[in-house]
């Protein structure tokens, strides 16, 4: 779990990470602290999903990552995941014939103790919707209830970090806000340390703490969420005003 | 690095590519004096057969990017329609080929339209059934195919007098049915060739690599891809028509689910997605099965088993997964790297303006099996070339 | 909690539901009306024409073979479920695993029933090195080159198989009583076809049971259902699509045992029965293990009542039986009966 708040929990250093012969991003920094939300700002094909995929290793990537410490690159996906590395992609990734409650178990399934009963049954409490569809298949589901249900699978397995593929992606803007308010509550309340990236980020700012901005897949900005937020072109850019 | 770096339309370029079909063409022409016994003619000319049969299925498999496992049936309607429009109804074999030709066109297209609008294996599902069912129907008509001893002609395709080959000799009628089958086949060939390339040709080889961006192109691909089994078929029926000019006989086991998968795997070993690969193709099919059978005779613990002969399947399928492994575009691609070492070809189409510089293609590998590759799509102007997937995710 | 949410979302999903229930009303009563009458008014007429006994026994044979068709569609669609891939080697694999259970039981005495079991249990092994040696090095996706190495499969167990026993037909005894029988309604159970029934019945209860209630199982069902996020969850994909080789490989060997005593074990006995169990697949939907067993069993029907029934057609047509009904059920309804993923087409 969650050490002393304000340690890094993930540093990245001069990743550069591709497909095949195209390298999409070019020597990239950049750390999350425990207890943060990191957002990362980007224009389609910047490379913002690369550098997501990059860091639960499912392309090839050259350069550090560390999380608490321990090296990641060279590792399989699987061992990324263990190591508690939760990735909820682009487009929600539910398991659509599964049903929701198998969605969330099977979320659970790096982990060997016996409390992932009792986890399903708090996230049902706290998603009561997700709870009234439980035997649904997930498919079924709305695009809104689909998020909330990949990030509860996501939580299932208790992870350090939690990374978040464009979370706002294809959904009514009434319930992108619905759900910044939970991801905010979820990092205040129980720690949660939080990757975001995002294309559209007015609503991902208000939870954030820290952002960077990826252009052309290299760092181009990074501060303080409230540092960006006044910066002028991140605001012409990004935010839309 | 190359040895030798050419552009094209270049007259050295000009040079080299006629110097290379020349010799190509000639080593066709001296087939059979390099064969010297007729019974080794006979197996070069199926080679040519064949290659046909392995050209057509090449039309779906690499080119359209789907599974088939009929062709079987089709090289065997064409076969059946030459032989019993000559045996039982005194045809020319010349004259029957055009009607095995769109006869299995239009068989191919009844086969294939249920199962091309759709992605997926369906096409293979059909087509394995379509190759299982094809020797029980011809065993059940017996009265039309002559069941299972098959049907047979005397009448044979001779040498006339204006050519130079004697038809009384015995080595004269076999020359001269390979010279036969051999242009028939080029036309073939040609044809395939010029659909590849065409705008048909491209659409069906664009929806290969990327279905969703060939769709939203407006192109109305179940048509193309239909027509495109069909015209398969048709070549796969005249490769049967073929077979029969140089073996008048057709029985319901040549012409199986065995023969559709080993024309699967020929094409595998000879290159899938190119033109040329046909021909090494065809001649592992003939002569691999060939030269194995007989090791039965040499390997003691085989001996005397009743199966023994079946080793040389053996041997195909183990070959098949070395080539799937190793060198997955075929002998073709082996035969493309190795001239990537002498020659270097830099494209220089008419269309690019003369002071543009040119586009260095690069050299790294192209299997034919699709992978995450960004090398724009090499043209078919050469036997070796082959078409690959470029995409990006 | 926002009210207008929830009044949206109610409006849409009322709208959905009516128009569920407008298209449900307008085609899909009437397909499955027009196939009930075609049953009733064929079953009437064989009745009629033949008597109320052999349309029974018919049946009652049919169902033989159905379970057959249905245990072997279950393999192939458990591998196409784990990898989008048919595997054309299933057919030879579980041939070559007959006679691996015909060794056990003719040549080392084993007893016949563990003889199979034997016998299943080193096709699992089989299946699970084709899959780790032979498949695992190819990117999932490249379905091309995966189909191309099933090829190369069947045609090597085919051959080694020859190689090995010859192509003469071997006796392989039903591991029920032979012979014996009871009568019942007009109709004669054989013991080794009720065998059949509650042995494959068997095996479809256990395999659901192992998809349902185990880890792995569900490992297999979330990677069937999303391939990339069932990574993300920390599965092992290779190992987890493995045991699904596996368990189709050892459900494959025991339909072949149960049917070889009625086709006897030669190289090429599978044939035959791997055509009608992708009839069946295809029927049933490929991506759905009921479908499959469904499927098998209206394929198992058709092929006795109409092969029995219409004279014309007779045994040898019955494959091109088959044949049409893949391709039937390709223009009305490409999933299948219950397939889910919906047809993309071209």
């Amino acid at each position: 779990m969650s050490t002393a708040v304000g340690t890094t929990l993930l540093n990245v250093e001069d990743l550069w990470a591709g497909y095949g012969p195209v390298q999409v991003l070019h020597g990239v920094s950049f750390n999350v602290s425990h207890g943060e939300v990191v957002v990362i700002l980007g224009a389609n094909g910047a490379g913002k999903t690369t550098t997501l995929r990059a860091l639960c290793q499912m392309i090839s990537t050259r350069g550090r990552i560390e999380l608490d410490g321990a090296q990641l690159v060279g590792h399989s996906t699987t061992e990324v995941v263990r190591r508690g590395v939760a990735h909820v992609p682009q487009g929600r990734g539910t398991f659509p014939e599964l049903s929701v409650h198998d969605n969330l178990e099977v979320g659970a399934y790096v982990r060997k103790d016996k409390e992932m009963g009792a986890d399903i049954d708090r996230w049902f409490t706290a998603f009561p919707r997700l709870a009234d569809r439980r035997n649904q298949m997930a498919g079924s589901l709305s695009g809104g209830e689909q998020q909330m249900l990949a990030i509860a699978r996501a939580l299932m397995s208790r992870p350090r970090l939690l990374l978040l593929d464009e979370p706002s992606l294809g959904l009514a803007p009434i319930i992108v806000q619905d759900l910044f308010r939970r991801l905010g509550q979820l990092n205040a309340d129980e720690d949660i340390t939080m990757l975001i990236v995002e294309q559209n980020a007015n609503l991902a700012f208000e939870i954030a703490h820290r952002a960077y901005v990826l252009e052309a897949g290299q760092m181009a900005i990074s501060g303080s969420a409230e540092e960006l937020r006044n910066n002028e072109a991140v605001r012409r850019a990004y935010l839309g005003y | 690095m190359a040895l030798v770096t050419l552009t094209e339309r270049t007259p050295a370029h000009r040079i080299y590519r006629t110097v290379f079909w020349a010799l190509g063409i000639a080593a066709l022409i001296y087939i059979p004096w390099f064969a010297h016994e007729p019974a080794r003619v006979a197996q070069f000319t199926q080679v040519v057969c064949y290659a046909v049969a392995i050209l057509a299925l090449n039309l779906v498999i690499g080119y359209s990017g789907q599974i088939s496992l009929g062709h079987s049936a089709f090289v065997g309607i064409g076969a059946y329609t030459t032989i019993i429009l000559v045996a039982d109804h005194d045809w020319s074999y010349g004259a029957t080929m055009p009607v095995a030709f769109v006869l299995t066109f239009i068989i191919g297209v009844l086969v294939g339209l249920p199962a091309l609008r759709i992605r997926g294996l369906y096409l293979a599902v059909v087509t394995i059934a379509v190759a299982t069912v094809f020797p029980t129907l011809v065993i059940k008509y017996e009265s039309f195919t002559g069941g299972p001893n098959g049907k047979q002609s005397s009448t044979r395709v001779l040498p006339p007098d204006w050519t130079p080959f004697d038809a009384h000799s015995r080595f004269g009628p076999y020359a001269y049915r390979y010279f036969v089958i051999l242009i028939i086949a080029a036309v073939m060939f040609l044809l395939v060739r010029n659909i590849v390339k065409s705008r048909v040709g491209r659409a069906i080889i664009a929806q290969r690599d990327n279905q969703t961006s060939a769709a939203t192109s407006g192109v109305n691909l179940a048509v193309y891809k239909t027509l495109t089994f069909g015209v398969s078929a048709a070549v796969a029926g005249v490769a049967g028509s073929l077979l029969m000019i140089e073996t008048p006989q057709a029985t319901d086991t040549k012409f199986g689910l065995n023969l559709a998968i080993f024309l699967v795997v020929a094409l595998v070993i000879g290159g899938v997605a190119t033109i040329g690969g046909a021909i090494p193709g065809a001649l592992a099919f003939v002569f691999v099965p060939y030269y194995t059978r007989d090791w039965s005779d040499n390997i003691s613990w085989l001996q005397g088993r009743p199966g023994a002969g079946a080793i040389s399947d053996v041997i195909y399928g183990v070959l098949l997964l070395i080539f799937v492994f190793l060198m997955p575009g075929g002998v073709m691609d082996g035969i493309r790297r190795i001239k990537a070492r002498v020659v270097k070809v830099i494209p220089n189409p008419s269309w690019l303006p003369k002071d543009h510089a040119a586009v260095i293609v690069s050299d790294a590998p192209m299997s034919a099996f699709p992978e995450l590759v960004t090398e724009p799509t090499a043209e078919v102007d050469d036997l070796t070339s082959t078409t690959t997937r470029g995409s990006t995710e | 909690m926002a009210t207008g949410l929830d009044t949206d979302k109610a409006n849409a999903a009322i709208k959905e539901g009516y128009t569920a229930i407008e298209r449900f009303g307008s085609r899909r009563v009437r397909n499955w009306t027009i196939a009930v009458v075609a049953i009733l008014a064929f079953s009437l007429w064989a009745v009629w024409r033949d008597g109320w006994d052999l349309y029974f026994q018919r049946i009652v044979d049919a169902l033989n073979n159905g379970f057959i068709y249905a245990a072997m569609a279950l393999s192939l669609v458990l591998i196409y479920k784990a990898t989008g891939v048919i595997n054309f080697a299933q057919g030879n694999m579980a041939m070559f695993g007959t006679y691996i259970a015909w060794v056990l039981v003719y040549d080392h005495s084993f007893p016949i029933w563990l003889g199979i079991i034997g016998a299943m249990l080193i096709s699992a092994v089989g299946g699970a090195a084709i899959e780790r040696v032979f498949i695992r090095p190819f990117d999932p996706s490249n379905h091309l080159a995966i189909i191309i190495v099933t090829l190369a499969w069947f045609i090597i167990l085919g051959g080694l198989a020859t190689v090995i026993w010859g192509a003469d037909p071997y006796a392989f005894d039903t591991p029920f009583p032979r012979n014996s029988h009871f009568d019942l309604l007009g109709a004669r159970f054989f013991y080794s076809g009720l065998g059949t029934w509650f042995t494959v019945m068997a095996v479809l209860v256990l395999v659901s049971l192992l998809l349902r209630k185990t880890k792995v199982g569900l490992a297999f069902r979330a990677l069937s259902s999303n391939l990339e996020s069932s990574r993300l969850v920390g599965i092992h994909t290779g190992r987890t699509i493995q045991f699904g080789w596996a368990l189709a490989a050892a459900v494959g060997t025991l339909a072949g045992t149960l049917i070889a005593y009625k086709t006897f074990l030669t190289p090429t006995f599978m044939g035959t029965v791997l055509i009608y169990s992708f009839a069946a697949a295809t029927l049933g939907g490929l991506d759905s293990l009921p479908g499959a067993v469904v499927g098998g069993l209206l394929i198992g029907l058709a092929e006795t009542m109409i092969g029995g029934y219409i004279d014309p057609i007779g045994s040898d047509l019955a494959l091109g039986g088959a044949l049409v009904v893949i391709i039937v059920v390709l223009y009305v309804r490409p999933t299948g009966l219950f397939g889910s993923k919906r047809p993309e087409r071209v």
